[in-house]
């Protein structure tokens, strides 16, 4: 994944744009000078706090292949109406190169002034996307149409249609690999709307970083009891966590997957319910960084299995305390307990 | 590390669900988009079509129908496409049934044909975006093709409405998520065509304009029009006299001369087999013809012409031209009969400005060797003719002075034409558009046996007749009167003005104009075609409706003379609009140097007002802010400031936290704001400020039956409101003064 604010410009979309994008960069980082040209022209900003603006000089116009294809057919209409002395021709011929122009300046207009901010990202496992939450703002007396938010490597673009005057939410999902801060890719805004002559597009780096948690390792990994605790014991109630012990109203900070889903199928219109296992908070384990290296000899496979060994512990209701070098936390349970623990396990430096 | 399936982490949570509902949905409306889309597309492609469909063979056109048909019944169906091999065939097909149908498959028509019908299998072939800007390109391609046919006005907003009708197929195409309604779009596409007009009248009078052909045309560019040939025969003018085609419009800059005078000359025939009168030919001519013209400079008649596309060289003017007329367009000359033609064929609309003088004598030193020319008749035609002038001639010498000597001559000669006259005035002879028919003595049988006749018969029977008397004559086509339109001052000649007439010399006179229709029928010199047949044959329902003279058919003529003015401003600014025009349009508007680079400058110059002007227009328009919004902003500021102040001088709190938390976070509602700043502010200032914040939820929040609501309910809402507003503003304004 790309990070950050580099100086290059990844190409914006497969095909044929990435290999004319891969050509000018290719000529560009050839020489200084076309290094400096480009800065000047596209002026490559880092990540930007806060709401920006898009103001003219940082939206950039071209024609697209059917522009091209449409400029060649206005030279076909222009030989004709000459050839055959067709008056009326010419005014059809100047009639479409007049629209073709408005068109560019209402493409233009489409995407230049908008206002963008980064709302947020809520935390995720390596491996699911990160959904990147930005708000597109049209202070504009006009609807806005068919703007796509994409970056490189984003294979469909997420369209978003800000109307006059409001504002609109739009996801952007990002890939995510590895744990630790994932800063949002930079942003291509785009429009081809309304003719489809012309792209406008726009760069924009928001400063947003996505927490990406260690993706857990598969389940199987028994936890780390203390020796001496009767381990035969605790298996005992652990497995009596598991029974049903009936349901209660949800309350914010349930667990998702307590949820009592059926219940909730069967009658939507009311409130959701969170299923009660009996055994719950009787069990308390310590999950430490040497605890797991007792499975494996790569750290992070064994931050894998320690956040693992987090949301089985929460399943299974049970106290659970984090001990990494450089963070400690005190036992406790709840998904406030669970985010800070995997948190913890998301920005732990070996 | 292991990887494991996402799905055993967590059953989907209801956002990834919503996520995938979300896409079946848009799949789903997707789906119908596509078919309106489509549908739409077919529905302008026809109108597209429509101006070629009768003109086409009528094979290509239901070819094409069936085509559309077809795709039509496809996307309604939700059926697929056929296989990408099935077009590639038939346009194969239709390229050689085009072959067959014109052997060639350029060429204009032959190309039109095939253009349409590539149009129409490229519909089995659409697929993606890319194919449908294909198609729409194409329908441009075939909407100039269509000015082939016509150039008028209607054609113009055939035109524009397909436009408009494509450009809202292209914009529906480019919508992502949310698609409006059909009337959001179709504004936007209106919008675009609409703000395109200006642009394209700044780059249709300046754009450099060459004058075309650029390569060699191919030869059925031009079908054959009506109007004058160049050869007479009985009918030829009957053909002519239905026709409301106009054949050109002067515009005389002072003296209008009286209808009498308006003899347009064309074509001189002197050349006559028994039937068909034709041009003498050039060769033919043993001496060359006297050049000698004396004319009444009184006389003199300014205008200039707009002629109607002919596909013929011939340039008419009035009787009779002594000058050259002046276009930039081509050349022009006068020949020795006196007749005008250009070096090129009209192809186009052609102006010119020319001089005619109505008394004149021409050609009166003509060679006796030449006149033999107009002397000469088929010997074995016409004997009943040849028989009368002989008798005739006979008559008049007894009757007066031998002839010798050239005066004696021509006032004999002047004799015979005037009996001649007499004879046709008063034998029963009829102007009629429908005579009978003629058998192969033509002249015969007309002058003795029907005695019904167009201009034509006449003309024809009376120069044989004067050709029998030994009086050299020829016959002169053109036009004759026409009608002035009162709304733009322009004299309209049209095709059922088309006429024929005689010319006969005598010596020391030259050739005079003898008019022998006027004889028979001088309503039709002296008023003109339109009113002599509208009376005679109860033309375009005027005798239905009341006879001329009556409000309708006055109310009838002015609308007609008013279509015809703005027809005729079409005619000269829009469609005769050529390099020419375009100089003399920027003479006037003061550029004096006109070559290209000139008119580019003046063409990026105007370019880019206009589209500046757009711009201004529909660029940027912010929404307008919200006063209240502005007033709100202003009090929390005020209070934060405040807040700030106070918490400084009473030391309570680091400045550099009450600094930062004194200002209103975007999550603070006026409510939770106060609440959290309250205890900060200055004592005097508290009260103002929860009268303030109170005010403003009153403004945003009050139901009709709260208490600012009661204000609004007992003076009406806008008053309540504004009354509302104008207190909330006080009070902003007096927490800034504290």
């Amino acid at each position: 994944m790309p990070t950050g604010s580099s100086a290059t410009f990844p190409p914006t979309s497969p095909g044929f744009r990435a290999r004319i994008a891969r050509r000018v960069r290719r000529t560009i980082d050839d020489s200084q000078l076309g290094a400096r040209i480009a800065s000047k022209i596209f002026q490559p900003r880092g990540a930007e706090a806060g709401e920006v603006f898009l103001n003219q000089r940082r939206v950039f116009i071209l024609p697209t292949r059917a522009g091209l294809m449409l400029a060649l057919m206005l030279v076909a209409l222009l030989l004709g109406s000459i050839n055959y002395s067709l008056s009326l021709g010419f005014a059809l011929t100047f009639m479409v190169v007049g629209v073709a122009w408005i068109g560019m300046l209402l493409t233009f207009r489409n995407l230049a002034h908008l206002h963008l901010r980064p709302l947020r990202v809520d935390p995720v496992f390596a491996g699911e996307p990160a959904d990147y939450r930005l708000v597109v703002r049209n202070a504009a007396r006009f609807d806005r149409y068919a703007i796509e938010l994409g970056f490189a490597g984003l294979k469909q673009s997420v369209p978003c249609d800000p109307a006059a005057g409001l504002e609109e939410d739009v996801t952007v999902p990002v890939p995510t690999e590895r744990r630790g801060l994932q800063p949002m890719p930079r942003i291509t805004l785009s429009t081809r709307f309304p003719l489809g002559l012309w792209r406008a597009w726009s760069y924009w780096q928001p400063d947003l970083c996505a927490l990406v948690y260690p993706r857990p390792a598969e389940p199987g990994v028994p936890l780390p009891f203390a020796q001496g605790d009767g381990r035969e014991a605790h298996a005992q109630r652990v497995r009596g966590s598991e029974d049903f012990a009936g349901l209660r109203a949800y309350a914010p900070g349930d667990p998702v997957r307590h949820i009592a889903w059926r219940a909730m199928a069967r009658n939507p219109d009311a409130r959701p319910l969170t299923k009660m296992f009996d055994g719950g908070a009787s069990g308390e384990v310590w999950l430490s960084l040497e605890a797991a290296l007792a499975h494996t000899a790569d750290v992070e496979v064994a931050l894998a299995i320690i956040a693992r060994w987090v949301l089985d512990a929460e399943m299974q209701a049970m106290h659970y305390a984090l001990d990494l070098p450089d963070a400690h936390i005190a036992p406790g349970r709840g998904s406030a307990h669970r985010a800070a623990c995997l948190e913890a396990l998301a920005l732990f430096t070996p | 590390m292991s990887t494991l399936p996402l799905s055993r982490l967590s059953p989907p949570s209801p956002a990834i669900r919503g996520r995938i509902a979300a896409r079946i949905t848009a799949s789903i409306a997707r789906r119908e988009r596509e078919v309106r889309d489509v549908l739409w597309l077919l529905l302008t492609l026809m109108w597209v079509l429509a101006p070629h469909a009768l003109a086409l063979p009528l094979w290509v056109s239901a070819s094409v129908a069936a085509l559309v048909g077809w795709r039509a019944w496809i996307t309604w169906r939700g059926h697929r496409l056929p296989r990408r091999l099935l077009p590639i065939a038939l346009t194969c097909v239709a390229g050689i049934a085009v072959w067959f149908q014109y052997r060639t498959i350029f060429g204009k028509d032959a190309g039109v044909a095939f253009v349409v019908l590539l149009l129409g299998l490229k519909l089995l072939e659409m697929r993606a975006r890319r194919d449908i800007f294909v198609v729409i390109f194409l329908c441009l391609f075939v909407m100039l093709t269509s000015l082939f046919e016509s150039q008028s006005m209607a054609m113009a907003g055939m035109l524009l409405v397909g436009l408009w009708m494509l450009v809202t197929a292209l914009v529906s195409a480019q919508f992502a998520a949310r698609e409006p309604r059909w009337r959001v779009k179709a504004t936007i596409a209106a919008r675009l065509v609409l703000y395109a007009l200006p642009l394209m009248a700044v780059l249709f009078v300046f754009f450099p304009r060459i004058e075309g052909p650029l390569w060699g045309l191919p030869s059925d560019a031009y079908a054959a029009k009506t109007g004058l040939s160049d050869s007479m025969a009985p009918g030829s003018f009957g053909r002519l006299s239905e026709s409301r085609e106009m054949a050109f419009r002067a515009r005389f800059t002072a003296r209008i001369p009286a209808p009498s005078e308006r003899y347009w000359r064309g074509p001189v025939l002197g050349a006559f087999d028994g039937r068909t009168w034709t041009p003498l030919a050039e060769r033919a001519r043993r001496n060359p013809a006297s050049r000698n013209i004396t004319i009444d400079p009184a006389s003199a008649v300014d205008y200039s012409v707009t002629l109607e596309p002919s596909n013929r060289p011939w340039l008419f003017a009035l009787d009779i031209p002594a000058e050259r007329p002046a276009s930039g367009a081509f050349a022009a000359r006068v020949r020795p009969d006196l007749q005008v033609v250009s070096d090129s064929l009209i192809r186009d609309r052609a102006i010119y400005s020319a001089r005619s003088y109505t008394r004149y004598r021409a050609g009166a030193d003509e060679n006796r060797v030449r006149l033999q020319d107009w002397l000469e008749l088929p010997p074995s035609f016409n004997p009943r003719t040849h028989a009368f002038a002989a008798r005739m001639q006979a008559e008049e010498s007894r009757a007066g002075q031998p002839a010798n000597g050239a005066i004696d001559e021509a006032r004999h000669n002047r004799r015979l034409i005037d009996r001649v006259i007499a004879m046709i005035r008063s034998q029963g002879f009829v102007y009629t558009l429908e005579p009978p028919p003629l058998g192969r003595e033509s002249v015969d049988e007309f002058l003795f046996d029907t005695k019904r006749g167009y201009c034509e018969h006449y003309a024809s029977a009376f120069v044989v007749l004067m050709r029998a008397l030994d009086i050299p004559a020829r016959v002169v086509t053109g036009y004759q009167g026409g009608e002035i339109n009162p709304v733009d001052g322009f004299l309209e000649v049209r095709q059922r003005d088309a006429h024929a007439w005689a010319e006969v010399w005598l010596p020391g006179q030259g050739w005079l104009r003898v008019d022998p229709t006027a004889a028979v029928a001088p309503d039709r010199i002296e008023r003109g075609a339109a009113e002599v047949l509208a009376e005679a044959q109860g033309f375009a329902g005027f005798k239905v409706f009341g006879g001329p003279g009556s409000w309708l058919s006055n109310l009838l003529q002015k609308t007609r003379f008013n279509w015809d003015a703005i027809g005729n401003t079409w005619n000269q600014w829009i469609l005769a609009y050529n390099a020419d025009r375009q100089s003399g349009l920027l003479s006037g508007l003061g550029i004096e140097k006109i070559d290209w680079q000139t008119l580019t400058i003046a063409l990026i110059v105007a370019f880019g007002a206009v589209l500046a002007g757009i711009g201004a227009l529909t660029l940027f328009r912010r929404v307008k802010s919200d006063p209240i919004a502005v007033l709100y902003d202003k009090a929390c500021t005020t209070l934060a400031r405040a807040a700030r102040v106070s918490a400084r001088s009473s030391s309570d709190h680091a400045p550099e936290l009450a600094a930062l938390s004194s200002e209103r976070r975007a999550s603070e509602g006026p409510r939770t704001y106060l609440a959290r700043i309250r205890d900060r502010l200055p004592e005097t200032l508290r009260t103002r400020a929860d009268a303030t914040i109170a005010l403003y939820e009153q403004l945003r929040y009050a139901r009709p039956d709260d208490e600012g609501g009661g204000v609004a309910a007992a003076t009406g809402v806008a008053t309540g409101v504004a009354t509302l507003r104008a207190r909330f503003a006080a009070s902003v304004a007096a927490l800034r003064v504290t």
